[in-house]
């Protein structure tokens, strides 16, 4: 860019809309408070007093139609994937999932005899992150979501893609 | 002037309901805003705890158990440690018994801090749940330094724990008691004593003895209705006999005996309660190796066994039927959770819409635990 | 291994089998004294079980019956009357534990016949032990079985009440109501009801652990039912949380109970196949298109 170098004040950034965009999505991911079994409990760890999920901008909501990210936090059974398919297919574009702890990731320690627990939600739905652990601690959880957001920054929505 | 009904409403809740404490599902049958018919479904977390069990050895099976409550789950594994130990006559050594029921009220604290916590946010305080969360964060953390876990501990194992205390970590605890317990009454200032928290659940979810008795209900929320009724006095496991603590039960203060606010307020005060256990037991714990009496291996001799103790939610049994290999032949577990939610169809009747989640909080169910 | 270990192996295992141990004790590798041991051991099961096979008992052998070979039992003969006349070493060198531990209750047994044909008038040693096993006080379970049994003629299965009762489902729900109200028993809570399979071939069975709030005792009832169409009374009406505890225990067995007035599947989905909880439970394939047993694309 240098015919535009130094031609404007100091606050204005230069950048592509498609990089702007992806940096200010990546910010804000709220997520789909969903918990399932034990993860959940570390899920609400997470966003309670010590480790404040709200400051990496991840704020929890109620309802599928106003999240970005769906975190599975627990296993998932056969009852319940019909469900989550559903949840799943009620989100806005652009939507991510992250599978937290090993049942969401492969059904875990319930892999072997488990009749009714799917063997991981990458079965009924794309999973973007996968946090491992059982539960993963709370720091885990950050990570994950912090590696979804470079995912997010990395985004071209604008760009036309070559089939 | 004759009542007007009109035609009953279905309502479905969940099983993704923020309200619903994990995947529970609600088919609610309303006539306007008075609820006329609930029924619970539940099976959304069914994991086949039983069907694992009858394919792992004894010992493989303390996870699992540490998986169905996940919130006490030291609870969970003492009991299960305690009907494996009793099948094999096993008699552990005093300091590990005395280990055992401090980690275990230890973690009484933490899952009720957990109850309270989320019993305040479904009926619409978000600040307390914070303030619990701050505390329960710290005996998580205890556990961390103790068994290297904040929830699932695998720490109680048959004939035995798996690691001794580290040093100096009886004055941990005593530091944690002593800054917990004055945070007892900052709780109660800012949640149980507040007028609105009262209005919105003094008399609601009346429960009373024999419906509660029926429905097999048992721990905080039985001795809410006014029954005194604690396994660790009247059948008591371990080493339980030898503490002084009193026995919690609901007196109808703001209301009716065994409303919503009497079943908060037992596991408020069942907290002090632990902390007098907790400080009785690190005054006389003995010194000893804990790894004294773990079984090589774990060959139950056959024979059956039910086995009951005290969860943080009530009566916890185990029905153990062993035909002398190291696999157990059938395991079933006699969830609390499970016969408190049952009675929710019962109680909730009659009330308002959003009174029904005040009282399935105040039951302070677990879904792990309710569908295995 | 070398010709010479085999050839020393077996040596030491032929000694060993008339008896004399010292040769394989004093082999000087470790390694080749287990194996030699192991040889031992093989060759001392192929010798239990050969009289066996032979004769005309049949393959399962009654567990009454000591499935040992003769040979082993005119050997512990032997020693047995060795050790009467003094002579205990014959019993503690016995290599094979199970033969010594044999050897041992036998020489017990050979004493306590010998005491007692000595002293006159003295009580023959079993029946003194059956006695003992008998506690003079009847015991809670003997009377709750006998007013059961009293109320309602024949609905005990059997008589023996060790640690359980046995019913066979006639009058069910009415004995549970009876348990329930009765002053002396006042089983007011039902703790938990399991379901039990006795294996492929066999039946199946309900398990009630009851429990009196007011007298603190609690007894277990066993209901037993075939395997092929299970039904069994139900006390949903009784116990209230009999409810969700026989639905659960008919969504995991298939067992029916009669009367109970909403029997369906509670924790698995309505349209699930089989009855997981069965010794002879194959899981489904798929469920709505989801594939169930844990085998993967592209895994193992």
């Amino acid at each position: 860019m240098g015919l535009l170098e130094n031609k404007f004040q100091d606050n204005v950034v230069v950048a592509s809309m498609d990089k702007l965009l992806g940096w200010a999505r990546s910010t804000s991911p709220w997520f789909f408070q969903f918990g399932l079994a034990c993860c959940a409990i570390e899920m609400m760890a997470t966003a309670a007093s010590r480790h404040d999920l709200m400051r990496i901008g991840m704020i929890p909501r109620s309802s599928p139609r106003q999240a970005d990210v769906m975190i599975v936090a627990g296993t998932v059974t056969m009852k319940m994937a019909l469900r989550i398919k559903k949840l799943y297919e009620q989100m806005a574009n652009p939507k991510y999932v992250i599978a937290m702890g090993s049942c969401a990731t492969s059904g875990g320690p319930y892999w072997q005899h488990g009749y009714h627990v799917l063997k991981g939600v990458d079965l009924v739905v794309p999973v973007d992150v996968y946090i491992p652990g059982c539960p993963p601690r709370p720091e885990a959880l950050i990570e994950g979501l912090l590696k979804l957001q470079e995912k997010i920054q990395m985004d071209r929505p604008l760009t036309k893609k070559i089939a | 002037m004759g009542v007007v009904h009109g035609d009953l409403m279905t309502l479905n809740i969940g099983p993704q309901h923020p309200s619903t404490h994990g995947v529970l599902r609600l088919k609610v049958k309303t006539d306007g805003e008075i609820i006329s018919e609930v029924e619970p479904i539940i099976g959304y977390l069914h994991r086949c705890f039983e069907k694992h069990c009858e394919n792992v050895t004894y010992d493989q099976v303390i996870p699992y158990t540490d998986r169905c409550d996940y919130i006490a789950a030291m609870n969970n594994n003492f009991g299960y440690a305690v009907a494996v130990e009793e099948l094999m006559e096993i008699k552990v050594p005093e300091r590990v018994e005395y280990i055992r029921v401090i980690v275990a009220e230890l973690n009484r604290i933490a899952s009720h801090l957990l109850a309270l916590g989320a019993f305040g946010l479904d009926v619409g305080a978000f600040t307390p749940f914070l303030y619990m969360f701050r505390d329960r964060e710290r005996i998580l953390d205890l556990f961390e330094v103790l068994c290297g876990a904040r929830l699932l501990y695998n720490y109680i194992w048959v004939g035995g724990i798996s690691h001794d205390f580290p040093p100096n970590f009886d004055s941990k605890i005593i530091e944690f008691l002593d800054y917990f317990e004055p945070k007892i009454d900052e709780y109660n200032n800012l949640l149980t004593f507040n007028k609105i928290f009262i209005e919105r659940t003094a008399d609601i979810g009346v429960l009373p003895p024999e419906i509660a008795i029926s429905y097999g209900v048992s721990g905080p929320n039985l001795r809410g209705s006014g029954v005194t009724w604690d396994l660790r006095r009247d059948d008591p496991y371990s080493i339980y006999d030898k503490f002084d603590f009193n026995i919690v039960i609901g007196e109808g203060e703001m209301g009716t005996v065994g409303d919503c606010w009497d079943r908060y307020f037992v596991r408020m005060i069942e907290m002090k309660e632990s902390v007098k256990i907790i400080r009785q037991a690190l005054k006389t714990l003995p010194s000893g190796d804990v790894h004294q009496a773990l079984p090589k291996k774990i060959r139950p001799p056959k024979g059956s066994i039910y086995k009951r103790t005290e969860s943080p939610r009530g009566d916890l049994a185990y029905y153990i039927v062993s035909d002398g290999s190291p696999i157990p032949y059938r395991l079933k577990m006699r969830s609390p959770a499970f016969t408190s939610l049952s009675v929710l169809e019962e109680i909730s009747s009659g009330w308002m819409m959003s009174d029904v989640l005040a009282i399935l909080g105040s039951l302070d169910i677990v879904l792990g635990e309710i569908d295995r | 291994m070398s010709d010479e270990q085999i050839k020393l192996i077996e040596e030491a295992v032929a000694k060993a089998l008339t008896g004399d141990m010292d040769m394989i004790n004093n082999i000087e590798d470790r390694v080749t004294r287990s194996k030699a041991k192991a040889a031992l051991v093989k060759a001392k099961r192929e010798a239990k079980k050969s009289p066996v096979s032979d004769s005309e008992n049949p393959p399962s052998p009654a567990p009454s019956k000591p499935s040992v070979g003769d040979e082993k039992l005119s050997f512990i003969d032997d020693v047995v009357a060795k050790a009467l006349a003094g002579d205990m070493d014959a019993i503690n060198n016995i290599e094979d534990r199970v033969t010594r531990s044999k050897a041992k209750a036998a020489l017990v047994k050979a004493k306590r016949l010998a005491k007692s044909s000595t002293v006159e008038d003295a009580p023959k040693p079993e029946e003194s032990t059956i006695e003992d096993s008998i506690p003079t006080k009847k015991s809670f379970y003997q009377i709750v079985a006998e007013a059961i049994d009293k109320k309602f003629t024949g609905s005990l299965s059997n008589n023996d009440v060790n640690g359980y009762i046995q019913l066979n489902g006639q009058n069910w729900f009415e004995i549970a109501q009876y348990l329930r109200d009765n002053p002396d028993f006042l089983f007011d809570s039902l703790q938990c009801v399991t379901g039990y399979d006795y294996g492929v071939e066999g039946e199946l069975e309900v398990r009630y652990n009851l429990h009196s709030m007011t007298h603190n005792h609690a007894i277990e009832i066993r209901i037993k039912t075939n395997r092929t169409n299970p039904k069994v009374p139900s006390v949903e009406q009784v116990w209230r949380i009999g409810d969700w505890f026989e639905r659960e225990t008919y969504d995991m067995y298939g067992i029916e109970f009669e009367g109970h007035r909403n029997m369906s599947r509670i924790l698995l989905p309505d349209d699930w196949e089989g009855w997981p909880l069965l010794k002879d439970y194959e899981t489904q394939e798929t469920y709505h298109g989801i594939v169930v047993p844990k085998v993967k694309d592209g895994w193992e």
